[in-house]
């Protein structure tokens, strides 16, 4: 025999001396609880709904700019302005809710009831959460009052309300957003007036360090440098060109040139004019030849011819001399100056000359600016790189401050749409009331009051057997209590008492089946709209 | 007529047979007053057929009638039951003393079925052939099993308390069935308590073991825990058997009325209207069926 069985079964039999007891208990709770039910004042609920369109006037100006407004918060921005205490405080009066005369704090209850038993919602248009910004929203307006008529007629009121003044009339939501646009342009603007004059103090005080265009300080250490080599390059070009020239010059020219005098005579006695030692030897050579034959070697002007010519020789021979040192004054003496090879040496060595004392110039130069910039090694970077931070953040106002101005301009279009009449409502469902009341639920109540009650009188029978067992089993009650069973004897009458049971258990069923009957007779009322007013009851009672 | 009407009427023709033999004359056995201890035996190894002077008959249709003893239809079924119960006090009381051939039936409160109990085990005892039953109604207060019995204007065994000439044995009411003799509770007088207290009470209850080795006494006591009689009752050397009823005592009282009764006297529970319970319906509704079909049919005239 399971035991858990033996237990219920004991339980069950244990309980069932409690019958009447818990039947009584549970008609008791069922009819007061059936007739607080019938005390309770219906109340019936009316609603609207309405399409609006409100997206147009707002998400342009602020796209991209600020985080989106979900419908979420524009719920509460519709809640908060419809249910503020002095719109709520018209629509109490308008819709018959307030009585004339009330005294404040009657007053402010009232209020607070009537925002409890208004209920608006919002969901999108198109019904897919994710994507709830992009259509419409529809409002929903709900509202319960005791009063079917007058529930209809608030409800009709808050769409008015809702369409006319809420979500129709002027956008605090755009002009919000505009205000916030113009201080945040006059903001950057400040900002970027600072980062520009800091810009230029700061260029002015670096005048020497600013970067150029093609590149930055190292860069032009670099060309700096590069062109100090190349100039002295140059130099030592230059110079050792001029050595070659002056070799040139001193050397086997000017010998060629002297030595050769017939070309030198016929070239310069023409053109100078002049006469050289050379030419002179020469014409003292042929006077002394003319003299000779006239004159024997006694003639006093042969003797003198002949010293003369010897004189003549030897100033040559030292002529030759001072040109082979090079001597410029010898060569000129010589008549080597006149030959024209000669002078164009002499024009390129002068050439190189001017070179190369250009190019030491322009060597010097370029040294000085390298150490000018090896000077500013430590400095210079620094300065540039806080003239890079200086530029960027004068170009990141500047980004933003334009994209400010341009979205002000979008905004103050969007609110002119907007005014214009951008905002579009449809009343999906005008202001209605079912004809039966929302609440009590007299039926679910009802019932469930029967539930309960006949519930507690099982618990009831239940509770009372285990404060007040019996004895049930023989054989449970002599292991509990430590004593042998002697044995155990079944019920001496199982007939007559089977009859007894069979009696019982007819009564009880009658008298339940009255309950249910008187359940039923509830149902019916309740359902043929019988009431029970309190006031009435207190009629009767004073009758 | 019933199983146990049949069987009882077969008890009295004996009985009556015996009756026949004259050998019934009262006889007064000198048990001295004073040695209750003494094993009855050893003092006077008393014939078993004496028979009381006063003889009653008992009337089992208004026993019946009266809800002390069970339907028709369940008769073999309580047999079987109190044949179960009879056993081992039967066995203790022939094997040992004197004292546990005295044998009190009580309960924690009224309407457990002491009475009932003590009638049917002291029936069911009476069938027996090595033992016989005399059913003492010490229940004072109530005299329930001398009022079933027609006996209740009888003097009892509260007249033997109150009157220590009168002997104890001469106040014993012979039935017509065999085995089966009762001691009235006799007329309530005041001090009933303490009469049951008393050292007399001690005597009466020597002398009444004592008249036969093979007789036991069944004591009807009143409930424990509302008769203070009970109580003093239970401090007598004697099995002890506890009655209690099914769906009706409360477990409580069971466990306090246990408190008060010494536990080596205990012989242990008799549950009363046991209820049938789902699973073993069919064991006892095969059990009883099988049986009673059976005695249907040898016994259908």
């Amino acid at each position: 025999m399971n035991p858990l069985i033996n237990e219920i079964w004991d339980q069950v039999t244990g309980g069932w001396r409690f019958r009447w007891l818990a039947l009584a208990v549970a008609a008791a709770l069922a009819l007061v609880g059936w007739l607080v039910v019938f005390g309770l004042q219906d109340r019936y609920e009316a609603g609207t709904s309405v399409f609006v369109d409100t997206r147009t006037s707002l998400r342009p100006a602020l796209q991209g700019l600020t985080v989106e407004q979900d419908v979420d918060a524009e719920l509460n921005f519709v809640r908060q302005s419809l249910l503020a205490s002095p719109s709520l405080l018209r629509v109490a009066r308008e819709g018959g809710v307030l009585p004339a005369s009330m005294i404040d704090r009657q007053r402010q209850e009232l209020l607070t009831d009537l925002r409890n038993r208004i209920d608006i919602s919002v969901h999108s248009a198109n019904g897919h959460e994710e994507d709830r910004n992009t259509a419409g929203s529809i409002y929903h307006i709900a509202y319960q009052d005791h009063d079917r008529a007058r529930s209809i007629r608030v409800v009709g009121i808050l769409l008015d309300a809702l369409v006319n003044e809420t979500l129709g009339g002027k956008r605090v939501g755009s002009e919000n957003a505009q205000q916030f646009l113009e201080t945040q342009i006059a903001d950057y603007e400040k900002r970027l007036r600072t980062a520009e004059d800091r810009l230029a103090q700061f260029k002015s005080r670096h005048i020497g360090l600013m970067p150029t265009e093609q590149g930055g300080y190292f860069a032009e250490l670099q060309k700096e440098s590069e062109a100090a080599d190349n100039v002295r390059t140059k130099l030592a070009e230059a110079q050792s060109r001029r050595a070659a020239l002056i070799r040139q010059l001193h050397g086997d020219v000017a010998v060629a040139a002297a030595s050769a005098p017939g070309q030198a005579a016929a070239g310069g006695a023409g053109s100078k004019g002049a006469m050289d030692t050379l030419s002179r030897i020469d014409e003292t050579q042929a006077r002394l030849d003319e003299l000779l034959l006239r004159f024997t070697d006694a003639h006093p002007d042969v003797i003198a011819t002949r010293q003369t010519l010897e004189e003549l020789k030897r100033r040559r021979a030292a002529e030759i001399e001072g040109l082979r040192a090079g001597d410029p004054d010898a060569a000129a003496a010589s008549r080597a100056s006149t030959n024209p090879v000669y002078q164009s040496v002499e024009l390129a060595l002068n050439q190189v000359d001017v070179d190369i004392a250009d190019l030491n110039t322009e060597l010097a130069q370029h040294e000085s600016k390298v150490a000018e910039l090896r000077r500013s090694l430590d400095t210079a970077p620094q300065v540039e790189a806080e003239f890079a931070q200086l530029n960027r953040d004068y170009d990141v106002n500047r980004a933003q401050y334009t994209a400010l101005l341009g979205n002000l301009q979008k905004a103050r279009l969007g609110e002119r749409a907007a005014n214009a009449g951008a905002v579009r409502f449809e009343v999906v469902q005008p202001p209605a009331a079912a004809f039966g009341p929302v609440w009590p639920r007299r039926k679910l109540f009802l019932s469930g009051i029967l539930a309960a009650a006949l519930a507690a009188g099982v618990a009831l029978a239940y509770g009372l057997n285990y404060l007040f067992p019996v004895v049930s089993s023989a054989e449970t009650l002599s292991k509990a209590l430590g004593v042998p069973l002697l044995g155990q004897v079944t019920a001496a009458f199982p007939e007559s008492e089977q009859r007894a049971f069979r009696r019982d258990l007819l009564r009880i069923s009658m008298a339940t089946v009255c309950l249910f009957v008187a359940f039923a007779v509830a149902l019916v009322l309740s359902q043929t709209g019988y009431r029970l007013s309190l006031t009435a009851l207190k009629h009767l009672v004073q009758a | 007529m019933s199983l146990i009407e049949s069987a009882l009427a077969k008890l009295r023709r004996v009985g009556e047979a015996d009756a026949g033999r004259g050998v019934l004359a009262p006889r007064s056995v000198n048990v001295a007053a004073g040695a209750p201890k003494r094993p009855a035996e050893v003092v006077a190894p008393a014939p078993e057929d004496q028979e009381p002077s006063k003889r009653i008959t008992i009337d089992l249709k208004a026993l019946r009638d009266a809800g002390y003893l069970p339907e028709q239809g369940v008769e073999r079924r309580f047999a079987d039951h109190y044949r179960q119960i009879k056993r081992p006090l039967i066995e203790k009381a022939l094997a040992g003393g004197a004292d546990v051939r005295l044998i009190i039936v009580t309960s924690a409160l009224p309407g457990d079925g002491k009475t009932f109990t003590s009638l049917n085990l002291a029936l069911s005892v009476a069938r027996e052939r090595d033992a016989s039953v005399l059913l003492v109604d010490a229940d004072a207060p109530k005299e329930r099993i001398s009022e079933i019995l027609g006996v209740r204007r009888e003097p009892g065994l509260l007249d033997a308390l109150a009157d220590p000439s009168l002997d104890v044995e001469s106040l014993v009411v012979g039935t017509d069935v065999r085995g089966l003799q009762i001691l009235p509770a006799g007329r309530l007088v005041e001090g009933a308590t303490e009469l049951l207290a008393s050292a007399r009470m001690g005597q009466i209850v020597a002398r009444l073991v004592a008249r036969n080795p093979r007789r036991l006494v069944l004591f009807d006591s009143p409930p424990l825990l509302v008769s203070s009689e009970a109580r003093a009752l239970t401090r007598i050397p004697a099995q002890i058997v506890l009655v209690a009823r099914a769906g009706v005592t409360p477990r409580r009282a069971v466990a306090d009325a246990l408190a008060q009764v010494d536990r080596n006297k205990l012989q242990g529970l008799i549950v009363n209207h046991t209820r049938v319970r789902p699973g073993e319906s069919y064991y006892y509704g095969y059990f009883g069926y099988g049986a009673g079909g059976e005695e249907g049919s040898a016994h259908s005239p």
